[in-house]
């Protein structure tokens, strides 16, 4: 009965994602009919959409932007992340305290300012706009820092006797003993900026320059009147597709790195 | 020799808030020059009953997402601390909504309240029910933002409840059954204090995520009906966006983090009182 | 590495994807050897229209060479206008602006006043209809923006769905249309559940839907009002506006107009016997429709006691230049171009979208337009009688606030049209209120 339970949980999880992948492969008539499987199947709904949108265009944008960002913030956070656990400086304590402050400012704050400086910068519309304002996180900061401080001062000290400049102790040392660090902060990185939406509604306004998630979300409430529900829907599963079938194959890497983000948060 | 990026850091965190603090303090549509307005833009606010009425909405979506959240996420963290055959197809399918986009969660979520098309009013038409009018009426729909809320992120924080009860040893469970402690009082007085740091961190982070909702809304119902979905963000996107009030949307979001900063502390405070 | 060279690698690498990424696309070669920049909508027609515009223009003045660049797609023109002004680089000409932004434009000092060419006003009395003429004049008296072209919005209907039901058109009046509405609305298919509705009224309430619903009504209702009267005072605080939030309250009410969200054209899906558009649907229905699917269009109803013409909302474009431009006097020229007769025959025929033009109707270059578009004469017809949008930088707050009321009142049906009006109007005032301090 246990199991049962947890049966009739698990199914209530997946059964929309199933009913939304019959839904889009059935003539749009048929899509209110309670049964899964439809009269036949049918891939207009998909043709449709790549009809409409530029789609794939926007899986690049998005593919682009989310590498970009989550390379820089691995490198990035994880040099700040260094200086913070191994160098003394001049003012360390202040820019501890600074970086933690604007960690707790919630972006509805700096949304609009940010926004300024973009176009100000006459960077609408560009891939700088989407990639500048994520490059570096206080929250990967801050989790390098723990992940960081766990790795023994004599490895450093032994590479520092040897020669080694700081930024090769970073990536020759470093980088290896945190592998599972990179890999929690690589994760969360890329997946939260590929669902990213509100950032891209607000600087992007050019069809081509879109993100995935953003194209769909406009098509969604989109005025265009020939789109049908099966149309919308198979949009969102073509967004939805890339990530499902990272995480059907590594979902083991996205749970245990979330899981830790939470015990160390 | 992290000065550079430090720099550049700074540039996209403090500087942004510097400026907002300078927009609550003046009128600006962004194409003609600031004007400065003193406190007019906070004296607006109190009496704005838009944004009054988001906080509400807020916070009457976290009286429903919040203990949902919390008591299915123990349920199924429980459920889910055993060894069993399945336990990894289990565990991946209530994570799964935690992955994808909100946006593909919102427009599939949509389509299964739609009134006339939607798949629970035809279930419920099925079993002899009546349609209910899950995203056009005002007692419905924000309750029904709320509900999707909770389906994407319980894997979430069912993942923290599994983390949090892992840790506790089995022997502990074991005496108290020697002792004669029902299974329900086990829970009541191992597990539960165990899980008391998570629970508020569950907490926090769902009030967070309530204030936060934005694409919910969006998508769904625009913020209706009679504004009983509008969200702070939307309505703060709304001003900044679609009327371009600078200044004003600068201020609301001054005082949406203040807002989200004190209910946090309270619930900090409340709930580790009762560690 | 030394420090020095770590920080010269960042920022390579920075440079590096700062410039890789290509730019915005609408960077062109050299500009040099044009003289004027002009913007279009993204409509595909009337980027044609524009081509074509733009390519006789360059032929006959090789000195003075435009170059065309369409608005790029995205939520709205107006949003991609703005970061052109915020990063100065506005075009010379643009013939997508909407009336309702162009009084922030002019008190941000952005347009070039037209009035003040010396041949301005010969055209404008030639061209626009005199109905029309102080309609799009800012609040400084100044003309900044050319009404170019309209669409002027009415009421299809579904003449199968209408016949069936013995209904018989036009419906003018309110009662009349009611009466219709009992027989159109239906359950078709017996589950207990209407199907059928009389007409789709947008529930959305985001500020534009109301131009479909209770700003064109009102102006129907009104006899050709705004929303706000050459005094300043709140129009639609009157017994047409709360007529009109009464009509629309009643179809929500009796289940005439459906309260849901629909996905697609419930018009062209035949489930609502009526649809209030534009002539722009007019190819889309003849794109999408069902062989046995037939329409036909009536003007706007009007409360039962309204006497006089058939007013619309015309949904009106207007043409301007910005003040960023180095050559004004050719800019004046180029829209001179745009809105002679030839350019707005060939603007009829390739986007099936109206010039604010007299009497083009009687126009003897029209003519075969017509005969080959007679359902397009509806339209043309209405052209002297369209209705644009107060010249007032509040404008999309207001509409905001009547959507919401219209939500409140109508749709929700949680308080009375005439709290409704009233409170609107009360809000609407206060918003004046902070304009002229």
């Amino acid at each position: 009965m246990h199991y049962l339970l947890l049966l009739i949980g698990a199914l209530s999880f997946l059964y929309p994602f199933i009913w939304m992948v019959s839904a889009t492969l059935k003539p749009e008539n048929e899509i209110a009919h309670l049964s899964l499987i439809p009269s036949h199947i049918t891939f207009d709904s998909y043709r449709a959409v790549f009809d409409k949108i530029p789609i794939i265009r926007s899986f690049f944008n998005s593919l682009f932007v989310s590498s970009a960002i989550t390379a820089s913030v691995l490198v990035f956070s994880s040099m700040v992340g260094y200086a913070m656990t191994f160098l003394a400086f001049k003012g360390k304590s202040l820019i501890f305290y600074v970086l933690l402050f604007t960690m707790m400012i919630p972006f509805q704050i700096t949304l609009i300012p940010t926004y300024i400086l973009i176009v100000k910068l006459g960077l609408a519309d560009s891939y700088m706009a989407l990639i500048l304002p994520f490059m570096v996180s206080a929250f990967g900061i801050f989790l390098f820092k723990q992940y960081f401080s766990s790795i023994p001062r004599d490895l450093i000290d032994a590479a520092r006797i040897d020669g080694s400049s700081e930024i090769m102790i970073l990536f020759r040392v470093i980088w290896p003993n945190a592998f599972p660090g990179l890999v929690t902060v690589g994760i969360i990185t890329f997946l939260t900026t590929w669902n990213e939406v509100l950032w891209p509604l607000i600087v992007i306004r050019e069809q081509s320059m879109m993100t995935m998630p953003q194209m769909v979300t406009l098509f969604a409430i989109g005025g265009s009147a020939e789109s049908q529900q099966g149309v919308i829907l198979a949009s969102a599963m073509l967004l939805a597709i890339p990530v499902i079938i990272i995480y059907i194959f590594f979902q083991r890497y996205f749970i245990e790195s979330m899981a830790s983000s939470g015990v160390k948060g | 020799m992290s000065s550079p990026y430090l720099i550049f850091f700074l540039m996209f965190s403090v500087y942004p808030i510097l400026f907002s603090l300078t927009l609550v303090f003046h009128r600006w549509n962004i194409i003609s020059p600031m004007k400065f307005v003193g406190l007019e833009n906070l004296s607006y606010l109190a009496h704005d009953p838009l944004f009054w009425k988001s906080i509400t909405n807020t916070f009457y979506f976290l009286a429903i997402h919040i203990p949902l959240q919390v008591v299915l996420a123990l349920v199924l963290a429980n459920a889910l601390n055993k060894k069993m055959w399945g336990i990894t197809f289990f565990r991946a399918s209530f994570f799964l909504p935690v992955v994808i986009s909100g946006v593909v969660v919102t427009i599939l979520w949509k389509s299964l309240y739609s009134t006339e098309t939607g798949l629970l009013n035809s279930l419920l038409i099925q079993l002899g029910l009546f349609k209910i009018p899950w995203l056009t009426s005002v007692h419905w729909a924000m309750p029904s933002i709320a509900i999707m809320a909770t389906w994407k992120n319980v894997g979430l924080y069912t993942v923290f409840f599994l983390a949090g009860l892992q840790g506790i040893p089995r022997h502990l469970y074991e005496a108290a059954e020697l002792d004669g402690a029902s299974p329900f009082q086990q829970f009541i007085h191992i597990t539960v204090p165990v899980l008391n740091p998570v629970v508020l961190m569950v907490v926090i982070l769902s009030t967070i995520n309530g204030f936060n909702l934005f694409i919910e809304p969006y998508v769904t119902t625009g913020g209706g009906p009679v504004n009983s979905t509008l969200s702070v963000v939307l309505y703060i996107y709304r001003q900044a966006f679609s009327f371009y009030k600078m200044g004003y949307a600068a201020t609301l979001g001054f005082t949406l983090a203040l807002i989200i900063f004190i209910v946090t502390l309270i619930q900090k405070t409340v709930l580790e009182k009762e560690m | 590495m030394s420090g020095v060279t770590k920080i010269l690698l960042f920022w390579l690498t920075s440079v590096a994807v700062f410039v890789i990424p290509c730019c915005s696309p609408q960077e062109d070669g050299s500009e040099s050897e044009y003289k004027l920049t002009f913007w279009s909508s993204n409509n595909s027609f009337e980027i044609q229209h524009a081509r074509e515009i733009v390519s006789k223009w360059n032929v006959l003045y090789p000195d003075h060479k435009v170059r065309y660049q369409p608005v790029p797609e995205g939520r709205s023109s107006e949003e991609v206008i703005l970061a052109a002004i915020v990063s100065k680089s506005t075009p010379d000409v643009y013939t997508n602006i909407w009336p309702g932004v162009t009084q922030q434009y002019v008190e941000a000092g952005i347009m070039a006043r037209l009035d003040q060419f010396p041949d301005f006003d010969s055209l404008y009395t030639a061209r626009v209809p005199s109905s029309l003429h102080d309609k799009f004049r800012s609040k400084d008296g100044g003309i900044y923006q050319f009404p170019w072209k309209c669409n002027p919005i009415v009421l299809y209907y579904n003449k199968r769905m209408v016949e069936a039901a013995g209904v018989e058109v036009p419906l003018r009046t309110y009662s009349e249309f009611f009466r219709a509405a009992a027989k159109l609305t239906q359950d078709s298919d017996g589950d207990g559940y209407l199907d059928r509705w009389m007409m789709d009224v947008d529930i959305n309430t985001e500020w534009w839907h109301r131009f479909f619903d209770v700003y064109t009504m009102f102006i129907a209702a009104s006899g050709g009002k705004t929303l706000v009267d050459e005094d300043g005072s709140i129009s639609f605080d009157s017994s047409e506006g709360i007529q009109v939030f009464d009509f629309l309250r009643q179809g929500f009410e009796k289940g005439y107009f459906p309260n849901a969200f629909f996905q697609g054209d419930v018009f062209l899906q035949q489930k609502v016997a009526l649809h209030i558009s534009g002539p722009w649907n007019i190819s889309h229905l003849e794109r999408y429709r069902d062989d046995d699917f037939e329409y036909g269009f009536m003007p706007m109803p009007v409360p039962d006691d309204y006497q006089g013409n058939s007013y619309t909302y015309g949904d009106p474009k207007c043409a301007g230049i910005f003040n960023t431009s180095r050559n004004p006097e050719t800019a004046w020229k180029f829209l001179k171009f745009m809105l002679t007769e030839p350019a707005d025959k060939r603007l009829l025929e390739l986007t099936n979208q109206l010039p604010i033009r007299k009497n083009i109707n009687s126009n003897e270059n029209f003519i075969e337009y017509f005969e080959k578009h007679p359902q397009y004469i509806f339209f043309a017809d209405m052209i002297p009688n369209i209705v644009s949008v107060d010249q007032s930088i509040y404008l999309q707050e207001m509409f905001d606030i009547i959507s919401q009321e219209f939500d409140a009142s109508c749709v929700q049906r949680l308080k009375s049209p005439r709290e409704g009006i009233r409170y609107a109007a009360e809000r609407c005032r206060n918003l004046i209120k902070r304009e002229e301090l």
